[in-house]
């Protein structure tokens, strides 16, 4: 049974127009369809990031080597695969305190590289970025533009110290029995909510911009499909 | 085989054991046993007293073998008859010998100081002067002989069963006439006032009976009793003479002695015509007599000590009964009718529940020291105290007190839980709108004029392409969804395209599983729209996902080859011609990050740091992640050479490119439908302070009215 390309692509737009509709209808209040399309798409989802996992991982990762030459192939594979099968020990509520050596070594591994990155790359970049508009020498900037830079890097310094002091929740107890933070504590906090809820407008205004932007895509995708249909006709 | 048998429950034991095997009794007394050599007189005396008496018991004195007999069914011996017979007898004829002088008349004196002194107080002798009897001591000096200590004999058990008897019939007498009469103490004074006539009476000797605390007109009337013979004389004699156990307790409770019938209070209570009652003689001329019911107390002259006692409480009586509320007063109307009477007194205990004693030299007694159950005994309080006398206001705050803890206790209907509205027309109103704007945005473009200013972003990834060389080999590393696929798409479509006419070759990587067919569908379109004839294998290689998070960024930054060895689709990697040279992560021309998940980014950021130059590192990123990048970008020096965000800043790429593509394609639709969002959030807050200002005038109006 042979499909022709334009039948195909008349089909793939029929359905995607019609999920895109129900996922609309979505608006009007759950219903079966709603869900069946969200199980759907999950399902689809999990077993695609099951064939994903084995053919980009387990298969080339541990299958791979022991087929390709099974003595250095077990060597090196011994450690992934003793790290594996304790792991699946999870499954046993007997033995599943085997399996901890494998979860220790994943958090750990992670939690390295994410700590280390962090620092690496965010903490230390960051602190020098707000020093830097202090250091006039090093800047190439005319004398008038230092001037801006150092208002804007008092800003960033402002902003980065309140928002920091937010965070700060350690707190005195008072003669009213009351524990509240200091009272600077408490107006560079306030200040620092100002400078939070600002960046989470824009991530807000980011986030709304990307719904638009993908709203307008499935309009002018459906809008597309009817005026083909219309040609077609 | 030989047993002995339990004192307490009765049964047979073993005779090698100590303590009872079923009540845990003990079987043998602590004394030890008397020597062999003890006097011949002794021996005569307890073989005298108790000749019944086994070999191998100790040997016990006849007043604790007499105490024995009584609980036994074996023949109370002699010696009990005539104690009971002496209890009954006045007390100046009593052989005050036989009651305990028997037992250590004949001991030397260094056994006598083996005794302790609180036993010789039990038994009441003098230590100075151990041959006198205790009873002629006391009467001598006046120091009465404890009640209890009588109880250990048949004959004090019986007489305080009389007279405990004769003290619950006696309620109705002494409540009425001698109510709130202390006589202990008022009749010492008179004791004290009138010496010679108290000395008159002869019969007045409390401390040789044992009614010891019982009042002495009580007194007067056993002594009646005990010279004239009576059916109750009669009674005990037949007792004795039966050496029946102790009768039951309904047997001497529910039956009135005769020599109780006469007291004038039971007279009353069997409701005999009450004559004049005539007080005991040694009251005469102190207390009125009785007088008849109907007779006015207030004819009677009462002595001048009564009446200053009536006077000093008066003020106080007065001013208890001003706080006394109508239901107190009734409570007290009936507890003077008689009709609240404590449980407790008509209660006595039997016979039973008093304890032994097991062990010591008071083995085998009865009561006679207070056992803790019976001194610890707890006893319901009366109702008279159990009722306290309130007043309004705090019986009103009782009531309220018991009516809020009623309503605790009471189950209360949870409130249904307010759900918000869906608001659906709202919603369906508001996607309506969004959809016509993008319609007609759509249908009526080109109406709006694309973006003319060229950003700093913008400005520094056009910088970074146009100094690729050709064919030069480009990082792709996509982490996207299907969700935002049309965003990134508009977003890198122009700067594709330009890599794209320079011949770049992509090498795809994604951390996200989605993203390596994002990554391939995202350069399929791009070349499509843009007319390029970009292949797989021919125009880019996929590596597919990587996997690891992290810590798998980490390991790909640092060895590439190593982690990622093989394309997508299995093949080798990095054995093509254009990417042999390929080993790092600097090796390459240029590095694109194409994400709408601002961790990633970060991520990605984060470990590139030090791998990659700046000047090759580009981020192409949604708008939802732009502030989050935009510090690494200003920062100084900065961490990545440009960041492109939204689809902004595509159709500037596209304007300063002189290409149209897909960002432009959307763009008069999303301006469209940008500023009908403003609207509808504009709209919307005014509508919500419109209600919400109305709301609050409202309430202040209601509270202006109130």
């Amino acid at each position: 049974m042979n499909f022709d390309q334009p039948f195909l692509d008349l089909l793939g737009g029929a359905l995607g127009l019609l999920l895109t509709l129900l996922v609309f209808s979505y608006l009007l209040g759950d219903h079966f369809l709603v869900r069946l399309i969200f199980y759907g798409y999950i399902g689809l989802m999990a077993g695609y990031s099951v064939v994903i996992a084995f053919n980009s991982v387990i298969y080339p990762l541990l299958v791979q080597p022991l087929i390709d030459n099974p003595v250095t192939g077990w060597i090196q594979t011994a450690v992934p695969l003793l790290l594996c099968g304790l792991l699946l020990l999870k499954l046993s509520t007997r033995l599943s305190k085997l399996g901890n050596l494998s979860l220790a070594f994943l958090v750990g591994v992670g939690l390295a590289a994410l700590i280390g990155g962090a620092i690496q790359g965010t903490l230390v970049p960051q602190l020098s970025a707000v020093i830097s508009p202090f250091d006039l020498e090093r800047s190439a900037m005319a004398a008038e533009e230092r001037f801006s830079a150092v208002v804007q890097g008092f800003l960033m310094l402002f902003g980065t110290v309140t928002t920091l002091t937010y965070f700060h929740f350690g707190a005195r107890p008072r003669a009213s029995g009351l524990a509240r933070r200091l009272e600077w504590i408490e107006t560079f906090s306030w200040i620092g909510q100002i400078f939070i809820a600002i960046a989470l407008g824009l991530i807000f205004a980011g986030l709304l911009k990307a719904g638009f932007v993908a709203l307008v895509e499935r309009i002018q995708t459906m809008v597309n499909f009817v005026i083909t249909l219309q040609g077609g006709f | 085989m030989e047993t002995q048998r339990c004192p307490m429950c009765g049964r047979p034991n073993p005779p090698e054991l100590e303590v009872c095997q079923y009540c845990q009794a003990r079987l043998k007394p602590l004394w030890a046993e008397p020597s062999t050599g003890s006097s011949e007189a002794r021996e005569a005396g307890i073989s005298k007293s108790k000749p019944g008496l086994e070999p191998e018991e100790p040997l016990l004195p006849d007043w604790l073998i007499a105490s024995r007999g009584q609980m036994s069914d074996e023949e109370p011996p002699q010696s009990e008859e005539r104690g009971e017979d002496a209890f009954l007898l006045p007390p100046e004829e009593v052989e005050i010998d036989n009651f305990l002088g028997d037992l250590f008349s004949d001991e030397p004196a260094e056994e006598k100081e083996d005794v302790p002194e609180w036993l010789q107080a039990l038994r009441g002798e003098k230590i100075s002067e151990p041959q006198s009897s205790p009873l002629s001591e006391s009467g001598e000096q006046g120091e009465p002989l404890p009640f209890w200590l009588g109880l250990g004999t048949g004959e004090t058990e019986q007489a305080h069963a009389e007279s405990a008897s004769a003290e619950e019939k006696v309620p109705p007498f002494t409540e009425s006439p001698f109510e709130g009469i202390d006589f202990d103490s008022d009749l010492l004074s008179l004791e004290e006032e009138k010496p010679a006539e108290i000395g008159a009476q002869p019969d007045i000797q409390p401390s040789l009976s044992p009614f010891e605390g019982i009042e002495p007109f009580l007194l007067e009337e056993e002594k009646l009793l005990s010279e004239s013979p009576s059916p109750v004389e009669e009674k005990t004699a037949l007792r004795a003479e039966e050496t029946a156990p102790l009768p039951a307790e309904g047997d001497w409770t529910s039956e009135t002695p005769p020599w109780l019938e006469a007291l004038p209070g039971l007279e009353w209570e069997q409701g005999e015509p009450r004559g004049e009652e005539m007080p005991p003689e040694f009251l005469q001329g102190v207390v009125p007599p009785f007088v008849e019911a109907d007779e006015e107390l207030s004819e009677i002259e009462f002595p001048e000590w009564l009446n200053q006692v009536e006077r000093s409480i008066e003020p106080e009586l007065e001013a208890v009964m001003d706080t006394l509320t109508p239901p107190a007063i009734e409570m007290l109307a009936d507890q003077e009718e008689g009709e609240i009477v404590p449980k407790e007194v008509e209660e006595s205990h039997p016979q039973e529940d008093i304890p032994i004693e097991v062990v010591g030299p008071l083995h085998g007694l009865r009561g006679v020291l207070p056992a803790e159950p019976l001194v610890a005994e707890q006893k319901k309080p009366s109702k008279a105290l159990s009722e306290l006398l309130v007043t309004d206001k705090q019986r009103a705050q009782a009531e309220l007190f018991l009516r809020l803890i009623e309503e605790e206790g009471k189950p209360k209907p949870i409130p249904a839980a307010k759900r918000a509205k869906p608001h659906t027309l709202w919603r369906a109103l508001i996607f309506l709108a969004l959809v016509v704007a993008a319609t007609i945005g759509y249908l009526l473009a080109p109406f709006s004029t694309p973006p003319q200013e060229l950003s700093v972003g913008v400005f520094d990834a056009m910088q970074a392409v146009n100094q690729l060389p050709a064919q030069a080999p480009v990082l792709l590393i996509v982490d996207l969804e299907g969700s935002d696929f049309a965003e990134m798409q508009a977003t890198t479509g122009a700067m594709l395209d330009q890599m794209m006419i320079k011949g770049a070759f992509f090498v795809l990587v994604s951390a996200n599983q989605n993203g390596a067919l994002q990554a391939d569908r995202l350069l399929r379109e791009v070349s499509r729209l843009n007319g390029h004839h970009y292949q797989p294998s021919v125009g880019w290689v996929n590596l597919g996902y990587l996997p690891g998070g992290a810590a798998g960024m980490q390991a790909f930054v640092q060895s590439l080859t190593e982690v990622m060895p093989t394309t997508i689709d299995g093949d080798a990697a990095w054995q093509s011609d254009r990417l042999k040279n390929i080993r790092t992560l600097s090796d390459f021309n240029l590095v694109v990050v194409i994400t709408e998940d601002s961790t990633r980014a970060r991520q990605w950021l984060e470990q590139m740091k030090g791998h990659v130059p700046v000047s090759r590192l580009i981020f192409a990123v949604s708008a939802q992640v732009e502030p989050i990048l935009r510090p690494y970008y200003e920062a100084n020096p900065r961490q990545v050479q440009s960041v492109l965000a939204g689809i902004r800043d595509g159709a500037i790429y596209e304007t300063q490119a002189a290409r149209r593509g897909w960002a432009m394609q959307l763009w008069d639709a999303y301006t469209f439908v940008v500023m009908m969002g403003i609207a509808l959030i504009f709209l919307g807050s005014l509508v919500y302070a419109l209600f919400a200002l109305l709301a609050r005038r409202k309430g202040r109006a209601e509270r202006e009215g109130r």
